[in-house]
């Protein structure tokens, strides 16, 4: 079920209505039902994975936590981890591995066909089998007690806002939320509410629109020059911002509705000054669960220089992996990983850079250099993000560097692009208002906060605005059902 | 909780009563088109075609039957309400609501073609029927493609997606035409493609699973509905597969099959079936903007063809 569907529409309200009427003891049976179906309405028989999963990390952990020797403690763990990652690895990654092994044979004249299996990627499975692994991990270091009730644990690992592309969260802050007795409030329920039209605005408004784009450029790249490839790279950027901050702020509001609180996900990364900043803004969830466990357990920043440079290396690598099982993923990854390790290396120089132009550290044009060219970088990697194959990628990026920035500047500016990108001249010019629209948004929530603007004006000004938000979203929204981006991961 | 629920019916009220005003703007604004495919409709529904042959069918009717040249070779008086992106499910409810409002054509040219037995699985266009599903010959129709019609019917809300911007750059362009006084860009219902070829052929069979159309109960029972029609309404019915070009014919895999439907169902009735899906003007590309469709020169040479096969010169 997608949120951007009727069926959303009408399940979730009754979840919500239900969920108040039902006493406290029982609601986590509601709740987890309502979870199940949630999945189930994608494709029933998937939801087995989940259940295996849950299972195994239910009782590997008990047992875990039972064990007084650490030896014994690890077989556990071990059993979590391969249940787990067996699971990614048979459904996300054996055809990958297969396909790029024969490949490689092929390549020293051995022809070996490795089987391939025809298994669709079960929805929201990187999401929730990381969130049960940290959950098995925390226990395995102690951090967190074994969850004794099956039903709550279940409840966690399948919480239908966040089960199918996160917030990934972490046990210590979403199972205690589930014993809490949570009363209606109508300030949250109206919060919430907010939030999610924010997140459908940035959905079926701008991420949509911009998709229809994308697609064609990216899924025809080789008939387009530079300037449209440069255009469909920009609106990238823009989509997969929106389709993913979109998602989450629907999962936080919609969490928040029912009285729980989801971890933020997004912090405007655009605005970062540094990839590490940017890292620390996009898709929090993930970047803290790697950090947490797989940065530091390689030894974090506390080894020699080159083993640091290599942990985020094999870091950034992991999360490229993490997002599909293509060689462009894992050079989107690279990309990330060779920039930190460079902004490391070159800090010292870059800082000499500033100081022989006399730019002082703090200044704002030092901040606005800082932001364009993370922007950037971020940019050229998505190009690998997006491409459909990394030969592909590579052709883009050729054209792309071909390009005339005045030359660019005037096609945007007056919207002529003379080729048929898959949008009309007022299609795109409604994208980038809207664009427009969510960056002033953006940037007034800087320093103010848009509830607390909201709650200070009478309600006649409130609810116009609401009106106009809701009437904005169902005139100049796409309702084509599309998929969000990081369901396929 | 109570004072909540309270402002939330309000809000909700509020919100309906905005949307009904906005969908009477839209509505008002769409029935005053004269021009484009929402002006066909229009004349449709206000009884301004009444024309001795009436053209129906899918985009390759829509393209490729050119309603002036018949007039000329004929004498009678004709016109194409043949619908973009729709089977014989949309088809059918249009050709009643016509019959309704106008009077009966002499002769009905039924376009068919390999997905006319499968029914339409959505309402294609679909802001072009909401301002009229107070007619009950569309608002039935369009219920047995979607059941979930009923909703647009009486929740203005529900409506507003339907205005999406694809939409609006159509209503936009059509006000600019008429307010401008260009004139229609359709001759009589008849889109004239200037386009030529541009597809990638290497690509287009790369798919090496071919087109499956399905041979469906309904689609049959819809095709049967229109010729009762017809039989009812004493209107002489010709059933016309328009040519497509002949690379793709290889593809469809159940073609043999659909086209024995036609040419049986055009036994038992006594009617034309006229085949030109193997016509030697298949074979040349320039006649065509893709595989199925015929371009403005195709569309011209093909009516000229059909004229001769079975209607009589005025001369």
């Amino acid at each position: 079920m997608l949120f951007n569907s009727i069926s959303f529409l009408i399940f979730f309200p009754i979840v919500v209505v239900l969920y108040f009427l039902i006493p406290h003891k029982y609601r986590w049976i509601f709740l987890l039902a309502a979870s199940y179906y949630f999945y189930m309405s994608w494709k029933p028989e998937y939801i087995i994975l989940i259940i295996v999963s849950t299972l195994i990390d239910y009782f590997a952990s008990l047992h875990m936590e039972k064990q007084k020797e650490k030896k014994k403690k690890k077989k556990f763990l071990i059993l979590s981890l391969i249940s787990n990652l067996g699971l990614l690895f048979t459904f996300k990654y054996y055809n990958f591995f297969s396909n790029s092994l024969n490949v490689l044979l092929n390549k020293f004249n051995i022809f070996y066909d490795s089987p391939t299996f025809k298994l669709l990627l079960p929805v929201g499975i990187s999401f929730y089998t990381f969130q049960t692994l940290s959950y098995s991990i925390d226990v395995y270091r102690g951090t967190k007690k074994a969850e004794k009730h099956l039903g709550y644990f279940a409840l966690y690992v399948s919480f239908f806002p966040q089960l199918v592309a996160g917030p990934i969260e972490r046990s210590t802050r979403l199972l205690p939320q589930f014993f809490e007795k949570h009363k209606f409030n109508s300030q949250r329920v109206s919060d919430g509410l907010k939030l999610m039209a924010w997140g459908f605005f940035k959905k079926v408004v701008i991420a949509d629109r911009v998709a229809a784009l994308v697609n064609q450029v990216y899924n025809n790249s080789e008939a387009y020059g530079g300037i449209p490839l440069l255009l469909a790279t920009y609106f990238f950027a823009v989509q997969i911002y929106c389709d993913f901050s979109g998602y989450s702020d629907i999962a936080i509001g919609a969490a928040q509705v029912m009285g729980f609180s989801l971890m933020d996900n997004f912090r405007r990364p655009y605005y970062s000054k540094n990839i590490s900043e940017f890292w620390s803004r996009w898709h929090i969830s993930l970047s803290t669960w790697f950090k947490d466990y797989l940065y530091i357990p390689l030894g974090g920043n506390r080894v020699s220089k080159p083993r640091w440079y290599a942990n985020l290396f094999i870091v950034f690598l992991v999360s490229g992996l993490w997002h599909g099982a293509n060689w462009t993923f894992v050079i989107w990854g690279a990309l990330h990983g060779f920039y930190l390790i460079f902004a490391l290396w070159t800090k010292n120089i870059r800082e000499k850079i500033y100081n022989l132009f006399s730019i002082p550290k703090e200044s704002l044009l030092k901040k606005y250099i800082n932001v364009f060219v993370t922007f950037h970088l971020v940019l050229f990697a998505w190009v690998f993000f997006r491409a459909n194959t990394v030969n592909d990628a590579f052709n883009i990026v050729s054209k792309m560097l071909n390009v005339d920035p005045i030359t660019f500047i005037k096609h945007a500016t007056t919207l002529n692009f003379n080729v048929n990108l898959g949008l009309s001249k007022y299609e795109i010019f409604i994208a980038i208002c809207s664009i427009i629209i969510m960056e002033i948004i953006h940037l007034y929530q800087r320093h103010n906060r848009m509830r607390e603007f909201l709650s200070s004006k009478p309600r006649l000004i409130r609810w116009s605005i609401y009106y106009l938000i809701i009437i904005f979203i169902l005139i100049f929204g796409e309702f084509n059902l599309t998929q969000f981006i990081y369901f396929q991961f | 909780m109570k004072t909540f629920f309270k402002n939330s019916v309000f809000f909700l009220l509020g919100l309906l009563i905005i949307s009904f005003i906005i969908q009477s703007i839209v509505f008002a604004l769409i029935k005053n088109l004269e021009v484009g495919e929402l002006g066909v409709i229009n004349k449709i529904m206000n009884g301004q075609i009444n024309t001795e042959i009436l053209i129906c069918g899918a985009s390759r009717a829509f393209v490729g039957i050119n309603p002036k040249i018949i007039e000329e070779y004929s004498g009678m008086s004709c016109y194409n309400i043949a619908l973009n992106g729709s089977r014989l499910g949309l088809q059918v409810p249009l050709l009643k609501a016509y019959l309704k409002h106008n009077k009966k054509p002499k002769i009905l040219i039924q376009e068919l073609g390999m997905y006319s037995l499968s029914v339409d699985k959505k309402v294609f266009a679909p802001y072009k029927f909401l301002p009229y599903l107070q007619e009950s010959e569309i608002y039935e129709g369009l219920l047995k493609i979607d059941h979930r019609i009923w909703l647009n019917k009486f929740i203005p809300l529900m409506n507003l997606t339907y205005f999406n911007t694809n939409f609006q750059s159509i209503l936009i362009k059509d006000y600019k035409r008429q307010l401008n006084k260009l004139g229609d860009y359709l001759i009589d219902g008849f889109h004239k493609n200037k386009n030529q070829w541009s597809i990638d052929e290497k690509g287009f069979f790369k798919n090496p699973h071919g087109i499956y159309n399905k041979i469906e109960h309904k689609g049959i029972q819809l095709l049967d509905e229109i010729i009762q029609i017809c039989k009812e309404n004493n209107i002489k019915l010709v059933l016309v597969n328009t040519p497509e070009y002949y690379k793709i014919l290889n593809l469809y895999k159940h073609r043999d099959e659909i086209i024995k439907v036609f040419e049986n169902k055009a036994k038992e009735n006594d009617l034309k079936y006229l085949d030109y899906t193997e016509h030697e003007m298949t074979k040349n590309r320039n006649n065509f903007y893709n595989f199925t469709h015929l371009n403005a020169r195709g569309a011209n040479k093909f009516t000229n063809i059909l004229c001769k096969n079975f209607i009589n010169n005025k001369n």
